[in-house]
This record gives structure tokens, C-alpha cells and sequence, in this order.
């Protein structure tokens, strides 16, 4: 079995200005060594709070960001630094979804263009033949012929997203990259669009980095999942593993935390203290928070991301052992 | 024992550009002291509108209440003047919005705005402090039992080091702790009622799970009567004793929360249970709700669920169904359940 997506040691790093002369102070390491393989056909989920570095990623894979070191291999071949003639046929295969639907759809454009103009650009696809695969994709994503003139904000935020999948597989891509894709949606409509995203995956054979901070949809979608902290990879393992043995103690806390709709669920809930703040000193980014027996090197060392057990690695001084 | 809120048969319409909004179409709703209340339901239902009836904060105009009563340990609060009104809310609600510019002023230190509260409430609604005793002195002493108070109210609500950091400013504080001060805010008149609208929409999920503990603890230490105003199932399940489902402007569903999640009984709280992505729910088995949510300025006549319900009946389109007992506290307003009698 071999991967089609590779990312090895991704960093990005931003510059945090200041000073009069506005002038580079230091490295905020929103991505801070990556590393995670995607199994053709598979769903690997991205998991993490608000800033911890899921978009940043997300965008380094599609190279609408400059990864600052690492290397990312796509079917085999390193694209890290790609050159721009080769980015549109990467662009073609890779494709992303974004979690505010309206705000990533041009409302200038009618349903039919939005959807047509990847066709355009890529395959130099028009008339005839061009509305007929348009038509198409509508069908497939659960639209009405009757919306093709329409304009994107006389659909409810489900639609828009149903327009933005559409005008994704217009190139036939084979990985999606989706950013919270259901995270502005109303569950009734969040599971339509789940749904929909599993139907398109068996059916194109798609492959998905699914991005998002809820765990219960995460569960529902993804046969693994890697947790991230502060830009780093802290869990990653099959989804059941996580789910029932976690063994990072963010991990924990995180499932502990899912409010689960079932008031009988009894759990022994973690509360974690404070929140995402960056822990001083060069030990574990997560020491400030931890709840669990810490050791020594916890506030001096950083834990490496060691495999436990066949596909499941952690980043914790407590699970060293092999 | 009388009902601390009674909301009845509430209807309220919004003139737009579009037509008329019947926004709200019949809410019914009661509260008792120390009950802690859910109120679920999807974007636009009016979940909010419906709280926002209570201190009388809904925009009129655009907004018209054409029918129903909203009344307060028996008082109709849709009759008072303005200035009883002010008097009303400083004295027995406690409010945390949605909207995020009602919120936190960014140009106010936490103090200013806390002690405001406290003032305010102290006052009776007024901007002066109104147990006025003719020394200029007695002004100094309010505030400073204001100050007082407000550092009591931040320890209350879970902020360390609240006697320094009364002196910061909103952006010094994380999100998490910005809606514990907002939660301080509320709380300080000692509010017969908390209206809480999504306190824990925009936070992640650890820092959720740390506010609903807070509010958990606040009613227990407190006696606190809550109304919690979220669409996420799970908070309601870890948080409320009781909870009331709204579909498109009406109250479909009310139950105890272990009732409500065991024995759905609404064919649209089933469908809003089972969209929700469970433990046991295995790929492909996660149910949505056919179609969506309805236009408010035509909206589908009788049960205005009908468009979406797999067990539309022809009684279903011509009226509206009214609530009936289906258990224990348990009442639902749909024609599957008056059928069985
Ligand atoms: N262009 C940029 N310049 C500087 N900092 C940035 C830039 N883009 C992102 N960041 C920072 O990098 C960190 C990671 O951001 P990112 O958007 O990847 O987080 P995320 O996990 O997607 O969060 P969310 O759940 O809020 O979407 C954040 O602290 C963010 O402020
Ligand atoms: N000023 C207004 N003018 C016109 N319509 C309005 C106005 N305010 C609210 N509405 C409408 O009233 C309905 C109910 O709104 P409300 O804010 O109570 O919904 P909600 O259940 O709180 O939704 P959400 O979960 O999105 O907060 C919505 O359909 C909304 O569009
Ligand atoms: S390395 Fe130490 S501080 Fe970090 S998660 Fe493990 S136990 Fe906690
Ligand atoms: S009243 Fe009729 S349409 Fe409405 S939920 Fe019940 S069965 Fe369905
Ligand atoms: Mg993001
Ligand atoms: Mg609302």
C-alpha cells in the first residue's frame, strides 16, 4: 500500500514584526514539523483547536502557502517546489473546500459559471459540452437543473456548500483537502453533507485530509486521525484506537470533553485549565495544560513523536516504551 | 407555585423589504425557579427572539408582537412602560447575547465595564446611582462596594487573579476567560433569571466543556434559573434538566433531558437526534433531515414541518397541531400522537 500524499518534517513558519522599522523579530511556528502519510482512498483527519495550524497545512499541501522546510510527496513525486507551470495539473488533482461556503463562492457568478469555470481553465471546456458535465456535477452533488442561473446567495449556506463540492470535482480531483466543511451548517444539513461527501468517495475513489475541531463528525468520517497542539502532530492513530485508547493526555481530555448528545454517557470528564498559550522553556507545548503525572523532562524536553505501536505514534515523555 | 416566566401563545412578525416574517408563530414556554432550561432548534427558528421577548429587546419596529403574553412571576411584561422596563431587567435578568457587538466594549478596561454593571444594576436600571444619600462621599463608597463587588464576582466565575486583572483590557483575555467576564456581568444583580444565548458556540471545545462546568457549579452554588439558548444537542444533554425543541417559530417539543434523548417522540426532534454523528453511528448510517428549513414569509400551513415529515397526514396541512401530554412532563405537538388519544 502506498501513500498518495507524503508530508514529511512540514514547518511554516510566519514572521512576527515589530519595532519601528518593522523588522523581523522572531518565527511564529504555526506548523512546527509535520510529518503524516494519506493512504490512497482514505480519510485522515485533522484534528485541533482553534490555531493549532489545520488551515496552515491544509494550504502548504495545495501550495497557496511556501512551506518554510519539509517536503510534501503527492503519488510519488516531491511537488515542495513545484514549478508554477506544474501547478495547474496539481491544482487539478488537489483540490480544497472551505468552511464559510458564501465567502468562497464568486456571488457575481451564476451557479452554472461557478461551476463551469474550473472546466474553462483546465480543459478549455465551453458550450455545449461544458454545460453538459455542469448539468452533471449538479446532479451528482444533489442540485436542481432549474438553480443553473442562479446566483449563490439565493441558496441556504447547505446549497452553497453543495455548489462548492461540485465546482471541486469539476477537475477530477483525486484528493480533497476539506477545511471544516460542515462546521457553519445546521446538523440536519451537516449529516446531508457528510453523506454526500462519503457517496462521492466511493463513487470517484477520492481520497480526503478532513479538517475539523469536531470530534463526533471526525469519528463519523475518518479512519484516522492525527490530533494536532500548537502546530504539532501530538496523536495519531486509526480512528477507533483514538477514540478508545487515547493515549496522549490532550487526547484525553479532548474526548472526555465531546458533548455527547446522550445525557446517560457517563465520562469522567477532563477539564483542562487555561488554553492555547505557548509553554516557555523548550519542555512539552502541552505542559502547561497537562492534567496528567508529569515527569521531570516535561518542562525541559520536548517528547518526540514515537510510534507505540504499529500505526499509532504519540508525543509524550509518559509513552516512551515501544 | 407559580411559574417564574410564562410565555404564551407568542406571536411576533418582522416587516422586511421581502414581506412579512412570521418569525414567531405561538411560542409556548414556562419556566419555575431554579429550573435550568434548553432551547434547541436550527438557525432562524427563534430561539433567540424568543428570549429576547423576556427583557423586551426585540427591534420594534421592524418587529411586531401581534399576539400572546410573556409574563414574569405573574407580571405581563408586554404592558410596562419603558422605564419599568429598565427597572425589570436590572433587577431580575441576567443577559449573555449572541451577537458579539452587544458584548464587551474593547475600549473599556474589565473594571469600567463590571463595575458598570454592578452600578447599574444596584441603581435599578438607572445611570446614576439612584440610593443617592447626600454626601458626595457616599458616591466614592458605592464604587468602591462596586469594586468590591465586581473582584467577588470575576473569583466567582472562575477568573485568577481577579483584583489585577480587573485593570486589563478585553483583548488581554482569551476567549474563555472573556465569556467568563461576560458571565460576571450578567450575574451581577443577582438575576432571578440567566438568559444565556449560545455562551459556547464560538469556544473550543475544551474551553466549552470548562464553561459549562462553570454555569453547572453557578447553578448549584446559586440556585441559578437558567435558560440556555444553543443548537448543539450534546451542551443541552450535559447541561440542562429540561429542554424544549423549536421548529420554524414554535415550540415542538418539551421534556426532561433524559426523556427527550430516550423517547423522541416529534418526528423532527428524531431526525435532529439521529443528524447528530454518535458513537454508534457507522459509515453510512447518519440520517439527515430531508429538505430544509422553511421561508418564514410563506411558510407551510398547518404543522410547519409538514414539507419535511414522512408522516404528513392530510390533517397535517390545514391546521395547526397543539400540545399534548405524551409523558411524563413530556409534551409534543404533532397529529401522530392526538391520533392515539
Ligand atoms: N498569514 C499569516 N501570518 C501570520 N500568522 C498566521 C498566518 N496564517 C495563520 N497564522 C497563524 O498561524 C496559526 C495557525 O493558523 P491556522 O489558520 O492554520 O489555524 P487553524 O488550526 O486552521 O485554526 P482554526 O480552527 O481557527 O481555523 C494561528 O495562530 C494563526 O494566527
Ligand atoms: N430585524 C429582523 N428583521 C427581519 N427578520 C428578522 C430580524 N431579526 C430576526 N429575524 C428573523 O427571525 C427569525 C428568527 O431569528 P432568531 O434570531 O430568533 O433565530 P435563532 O433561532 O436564534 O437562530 P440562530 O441559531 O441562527 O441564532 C430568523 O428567520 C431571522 O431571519
Ligand atoms: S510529555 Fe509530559 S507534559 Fe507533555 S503531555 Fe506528556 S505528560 Fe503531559
Ligand atoms: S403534525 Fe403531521 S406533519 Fe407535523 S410532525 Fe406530526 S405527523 Fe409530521
Ligand atoms: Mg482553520
Ligand atoms: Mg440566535
Amino acid at each position: 500500500m502506498s501513500a498518495l500524499l507524503e508530508v514529511a518534517n512540514l514547518k511554516k513558519y510566519f514572521p512576527v514584526r515589530g519595532g519601528l522599522l518593522n523588522r523581523r523579530l522572531d518565527d511564529f511556528r504555526a506548523v512546527d514539523d509535520v510529518s503524516f502519510a494519506l493512504q490512497h482512498g482514505k480519510t485522515l483527519g485533522l484534528v485541533g483547536e482553534s490555531g493549532s495550524g489545520k488551515t496552515t497545512i491544509g494550504k502548504c499541501i495545495l501550495r497557496l502557502l511556501e512551506p518554510t522546510a519539509g517536503s510534501i510527496r503527492y503519488a510519488g513525486a516531491d511537488i515542495t517546489h513545484i514549478k508554477a507551470r506544474d501547478l495547474r495539473r496539481l491544482r487539478s488533482d488537489i483540490q480544497m473546500i472551505y468552511q464559510a461556503p458564501a465567502a468562497s463562492l464568486n456571488g457575481r457568478m451564476t451557479v452554472g459559471q461557478i461551476i463551469g469555470e474550473p472546466l474553462w481553465i483546465h480543459e478549455s471546456l465551453k458550450g455545449n459540452a461544458a454545460r453538459d458535465r455542469v448539468l452533471e456535477l449538479m446532479h451528482v452533488v444533489g442540485l436542481k437543473e432549474e438553480h443553473y442561473y442562479r446566483y449563490p446567495h439565493e441558496f441556504s449556506g447547505g446549497q452553497q456548500q453543495r455548489i462548492g463540492i461540485a465546482r471541486a470535482l469539476a477537475v477530477q480531483p483525486r484528493l480533497l483537502v476539506l477545511d471544516e466543511p460542515t462546521s457553519a451548517l445546521d446538523v440536519s444539513v451537516q449529516a446531508q453533507i457528510l453523506n454526500l461527501l462519503q457517496d462521492l468517495q466511493d463513487r470517484f475513489d477520492l481520497t480526503y485530509l478532513f479538517i475539523s475541531h469536531d470530534l463526533g463528525v471526525v469519528r463519523y468520517m475518518c479512519d484516522e486521525v492525527a490530533l494536532l497542539y500548537l502546530g504539532k502532530i501530538v496523536e495519531v492513530a486509526a480512528t477507533d484506537v483514538i477514540f478508545e485508547q487515547p493515549k496522549h493526555p490532550y487526547t484525553q481530555a479532548l474526548i472526555s470533553a465531546i458533548p455527547e448528545p446522550d445525557p446517560d454517557v457517563q465520562r469522567e470528564e477532563i477539564i483542562l485549565t487555561g488554553d492555547l498559550t505557548l509553554a516557555t522553556g523548550g519542555g512539552c507545548p502541552f505542559a502547561p495544560r497537562c492534567h496528567a503525572q508529569k515527569l521531570s523532562q516535561c518542562e525541559t524536553l520536548p517528547p518526540p513523536l514515537l510510534t507505540i505501536e504499529p500505526r499509532h505514534a504519540v508525543a509524550c515523555h509518559l509513552h516512551v516504551d515501544a | 407555585m407559580t411559574d417564574l416566566l410564562n410565555i404564551e401563545n407568542l406571536h411576533l412578525e418582522f416587516d422586511t423589504y421581502d414581506g412579512l416574517v412570521k418569525v414567531l408563530a405561538g411560542v409556548d414556554l414556562s419556566m419555575r425557579r431554579g429550573d435550568v432550561l434548553g432551547l434547541v432548534g436550527e438557525t432562524g427558528c427563534g430561539k433567540s427572539m424568543t428570549a429576547l421577548s423576556v427583557p423586551r429587546l426585540i427591534p420594534m419596529p421592524p418587529g411586531r408582537i401581534t399576539a400572546g403574553r410573556v409574563r414574569f412571576n405573574g407580571e405581563d411584561i408586554l404592558n410596562k412602560s419603558e422605564s419599568d422596563m429598565e427597572a425589570f431587567r436590572a433587577r431580575h435578568l441576567g443577559m449573555i447575547f449572541q451577537d458579539p457587538v452587544t458584548n464587551l466594549n474593547p475600549l473599556f478596561t474589565i473594571r469600567e465595564q463590571l463595575v458598570d454593571a454592578v452600578l447599574y444594576q444596584r441603581a435599578g436600571g438607572k445611570k446614576v446611582p439612584g440610593r443617592w444619600r447626600g454626601f458626595a462621599a457616599s458616591a466614592r463608597q458605592l464604587r468602591k462596594e462596586a469594586h468590591e463587588r465586581a473582584v467577588e464576582l470575576m473569583r466567582l466565575t472562575g477568573i485568577p487573579d481577579g483584583d489585577k486583572r480587573i485593570y486589563d483590557y478585553p483583548h488581554q483575555f482569551s476567549g474563555g476567560m472573556r465569556q467568563r467576564v461576560l458571565i460576571a456581568m450578567a450575574l451581577a444583580g443577582d438575576p432571578d433569571l440567566l438568559i444565556a444565548d449560545e455562551p459556547t458556540t464560538a469556544l473550543d471545545v475544551t474551553i466549552q466543556a470548562q464553561i459549562l462546568r462553570l454555569i453547572r457549579s453557578l447553578v448549584s452554588q446559586l440556585g441559578l434559573t437558567v435558560l440556555l439558548i444553543t443548537h448543539n444537542l450534546g451542551v443541552v444533554a450535559r447541561s440542562c434538566e429540561r429542554v424544549a425543541v423549536m421548529y420554524a417559530g414554535r415550540v415542538i417539543e418539551e421534556a426532561p433531558v433524559r426523556e427527550l434523548f430516550r423517547n423522541p417522540k416529534h418526528p423532527y426532534t428524531r431526525g435532529l437526534i439521529a443528524a447528530v454523528p454518535q458513537k454508534e453511528v457507522t459509515r453510512g448510517g447518519l440520517a439527515g433531515i430531508p429538505g430544509m428549513i422553511p421561508n418564514l414569509i410563506d411558510p407551510p400551513s398547518g404543522c410547519r414541518f409538514h414539507p419535511r415529515c414522512q408522516h404528513t397526514m392530510a390533517v397535517c396541512r390545514q391546521t395547526v397541531p397543539t400540545p399534548v401530554p405524551v409523558g411524563e412532563q413530556h409534551t409534543t405537538a404533532c397529529y401522530l400522537y392526538e391520533a392515539e388519544g
